[in-house]
């Protein structure tokens, strides 16, 4: 059964950002040449769809594009893109979800892409949250 | 609506802003006070010491012409410190009368601070003068000027008598610390909050007055039902308003029309219900309960105080508009991947963007998102190899 999405009332706060195609190595670039306290409480997750970054909202990097995630009160397991809610009751998305994935994960569909990018997007992107390693330690630094 | 009216809205537009480039993130306690004035209803102002309360408040004050009063409350605060001393010329002949030159009966303006400390004596006479701008002494009974009273305090009475006096101010207003975003601007603007110059172009009486009579002839027909549902809404979700509050609120729609250049209500101008809710925790889940139904809120006037009532998106971007054209108008020349500015403006990109779907941003919104994006854009980034796409 395929999922409907429909854009949310108000926006959920930002928690995590998503980069795919082309963007990840830009965004390598980016968080470069941020601060080290900056980067210092952003922890990423790098998989072959993109790379998930999360973090307190004032601290991840704005590039355009980026897929902005959230989490809903009532389904702490779940980043859900923070302009889009799906149509279907909250807990039963997060039920499925955490079973497919075997625990929290970020849940990316195809509606929360920009429009140029959506063709080459998947209907449905999960990616389990578990593990993300500090950005520090997964890009030392030359001056760290 | 008389084009003399929404003159005098953009005015007023221009005048907050002027105030508001002297103060960091206190637009909607600047906006909502001008509300309450047009409306004629007072102002609960409720939060933590030293958020800079009274400087927005003074500052607003200091562009309306009008005669100010201001005082701060304390336990042993004599109703003679408010209302004036007894007339000794007076008394000589045998009558108690109050000498209010220069004292709260003659203000227009009036700031009360720390309100709830006053005591029952001085509560007692403000009642009157609140509710009928009556004042009432001895044998002193005048008529009042009083346009706007506003009051503050660190939190709402629990006492029963004082939340009672609390209820006489319509409009309640809960002001928070600053935004970890915005410590710079404070540390840039703050140590001047005690001397914010006067508005360049100030808003006299008469034009305020104007406002206020377009206010009492506004058509409200269209907003009862709406509104009606609105606090149906409110009272299923637990949240209750006394009558006398229902209806007044129709005072600050009028008034939110009045600003809105137009001279029948609408849905848009609904939002006002949200300040009339007393708590801050009932505030916040009206702002849940009405989020729907507020969701066409707009007011060019008062972008912030809208932003702060609807989540709806229009009002969103009102706010977003004001403060990125704002940050735009302060953009340094040189720029660095985190000096404030740039953070300012990358809080502002985030904010657009999770908040508004691609193609659904508002064509005003759509052209500042690409000047600070343009400015954010990262020339001095280090020029590593760009991956091919996988």
């Amino acid at each position: 059964m395929r999922l409907a999405w429909a854009l949310r009332a108000e926006p959920l706060p930002v928690v995590a950002c998503f980069a795919s195609g082309r963007q990840p190595a830009t965004l390598d670039r980016r968080l470069q040449s941020l601060g080290r306290p900056r980067v210092a409480g952003l922890r990423l997750i790098e998989t072959v769809q993109g790379t998930l970054i999360l973090g307190a909202e004032s601290a991840l990097p704005w590039m355009p594009d980026l897929i902005w995630l959230g989490r809903e009160p009532g389904a702490a397991q779940l980043l859900l893109p923070t302009q889009w809610q799906p149509g279907l009751p909250l807990e039963w998305v997060e039920a499925a979800c955490v079973q497919r994935v075997g625990g929290a994960c970020a849940v990316i569909p195809r509606v929360a892409y920009a429009p140029s990018r959506q063709a080459d997007a998947a209907e449905l992107l999960l990616l389990a949250t578990a593990g993300a390693r500090p950005v520090l330690e997964a890009r030392p630094r030359a001056a760290a | 609506m008389p084009q003399d009216t929404v003159a005098l809205a953009s005015k007023l537009r221009r005048v907050l802003a002027d105030i508001n480039a002297h103060l960091v993130d206190r637009e909607a306690l600047t906006q909502v006070l001008v509300l309450a004035a047009v409306a004629r209803e007072h102002l609960l102002v409720l939060g933590p010491p030293g958020t800079a309360k009274s400087a927005a408040i003074r500052a607003v004050a200091g562009a309306l012409d009008g005669t100010y009063f201001e005082y701060l409350l304390g336990r042993f605060t004599e109703p003679s410190e408010l209302f004036g001393p007894v007339d000794l010329r007076k008394l000589r002949e045998g009558t108690v009368e109050t000498e209010t030159r220069g004292m709260l009966p003659e203000a227009e303006f009036a700031f009360l601070d720390e309100i709830f400390l006053g005591s029952t004596a001085i509560l007692n006479t403000l009642l009157a003068l609140l509710n009928e701008r009556r004042f009432r002494r001895g044998s002193t009974i005048m008529q009042c000027p009083l346009r706007v009273c506003v009051a503050a305090s660190n939190h709402l009475p629990e006492d029963e008598a004082l939340a009672a006096f609390a209820d006489r101010f319509l409009v309640r207003l809960y002001v928070d610390g600053l935004a970890d975003s915005r410590i710079e601007d404070l540390l840039r603007v703050g140590r001047r909050f005690d001397e914010i110059p006067r508005s360049a172009e100030r808003f006299s009486l008469a034009e305020l007055d104007l406002l206020s009579q377009a206010a009492r002839t506004v058509d409200l027909s269209a907003i009862h039902a709406p509104l009606g549902h609105c606090v149906r809404l409110l009272r299923k979700a637990g949240v209750m308003l006394s009558d006398r509050r229902i209806v007044k609120t129709q005072n600050l729609i009028a008034a939110s029309t009045v600003l809105n250049g137009r001279a029948v209500a609408s849905e848009a101008d609904l939002w006002p219900l949200v300040y009339v809710i007393p708590t801050a925790e009932a505030q916040a889940q009206a702002r849940d309960v009405l989020q729907k139904t507020l969701v066409q809120s707009e007011n060019s006037v008062m972008a912030e105080a809208v932003s702060n009532a609807s989540a709806g998106p229009a009002a969103r971007a009102g706010r977003i508009e004001l403060d990125a054209g704002r940050l735009l108008a302060q953009r340094p020349a040189a720029l660095e991947a985190d000096d404030p500015w740039s953070l300012r403006a990358e809080a502002l990109l985030r904010e657009i963007d999770a908040g508004f779907a691609a193609g659904q941003v508002p064509e005003a919104l759509a052209g500042l998102r690409g000047r600070l994006a343009e400015a954010v854009a990262t020339p001095s980034l280090p020029t590593l190899p760009v991956a091919a796409e996988p």
